[in-house]
């Protein structure tokens, strides 16, 4: 499965100005690695590196506190 | 000396005198911490990803500050859980390099104002340059009509 779809570049070690965006504030960014149901994307599917996946998901919790992000999406509310 | 940022969000339904009564008293509250304010501003009203306290919108207040005894910070955790006009608040630690303009609360209210002015001013001397060159350009055209019929009467002559 983890070979399915595989993205072999992290995009954080691509463009290092990216890693800026790794923050709580930039929820639109962050965004990019949930799914339409609001969970974390696996880095085996996106690619990125394990350093930056942890930074990721601790900042995407900090953004779900804070409503900026959801921590569930029902698709039937939709 | 530790830094921290915060972000809060007050109830949408208040109007903004009284949100301004709620951003005093959270500042209040991180003076009596014993810290100071460095930096703050307002993301304004947004849409929640999912209610807090029936609300589906609300008004997001973001500051950094420095404390010196980290112990204190308790102080500004209570008071956004006992405030019932402050849905959610969080509380980051960073580093002293993070902080965002941090001359922006130390300046007077004068020189806010003298920066609008010169801005204002700015503008109009702007206008002012454009009418200018406007005018300028339609005499440069004038002057190129007459040179063009100034020629072709000479070569008419010729």
């Amino acid at each position: 499965m983890a070979i399915l779809g595989k993205s072999k570049i992290c995009p954080f070690k691509e463009d290092s100005k990216l890693i800026k965006k790794i923050n709580y504030k930039e929820h639109k960014f962050l965004k990019k690695f949930l799914t339409d149901q609001g969970k974390i994307i696996p880095a085996h599917v996106t690619g990125v590196s394990a350093k930056y996946q942890r930074m990721l998901t601790k900042e995407i919790k900090k953004a779900r506190i804070l409503a900026l992000l959801p921590f569930v999406v029902d698709p039937r509310e939709n | 000396m530790k830094f921290y940022e915060s972000t809060y969000i007050v109830h949408s339904a208040l109007q903004e005198g009284r949100l301004n009564d709620i951003i005093e008293s959270v500042n209040s509250s991180v003076k009596t911490a014993g810290g100071e304010i460095l930096y703050s501003d307002n993301w304004g009203r947004k849409k929640l990803s999912y209610m807090i306290e029936k609300q589906k919108y609300g008004t997001y207040v973001f500051f950094q500050f420095k404390i010196a005894d980290a112990s204190k910070i308790q102080i500004l955790n209570t008071e956004f859980n006992l405030n019932p006009n402050i849905l959610r608040g969080l509380i980051v630690n960073i580093d002293e390099t993070d902080i965002l303009e941090k001359n922006k609360e130390v300046e007077d209210d004068k020189s806010v104002k003298d920066v609008k002015n010169s801005k204002a001013q700015n503008v109009e001397n702007e206008k002012k340059e454009d009418k200018k060159l406007e005018n300028s350009d339609e005499d440069k055209i004038s002057d190129n009509s007459d040179q063009s019929n100034d020629s072709e009467n000479e070569d008419k002559e010729k």
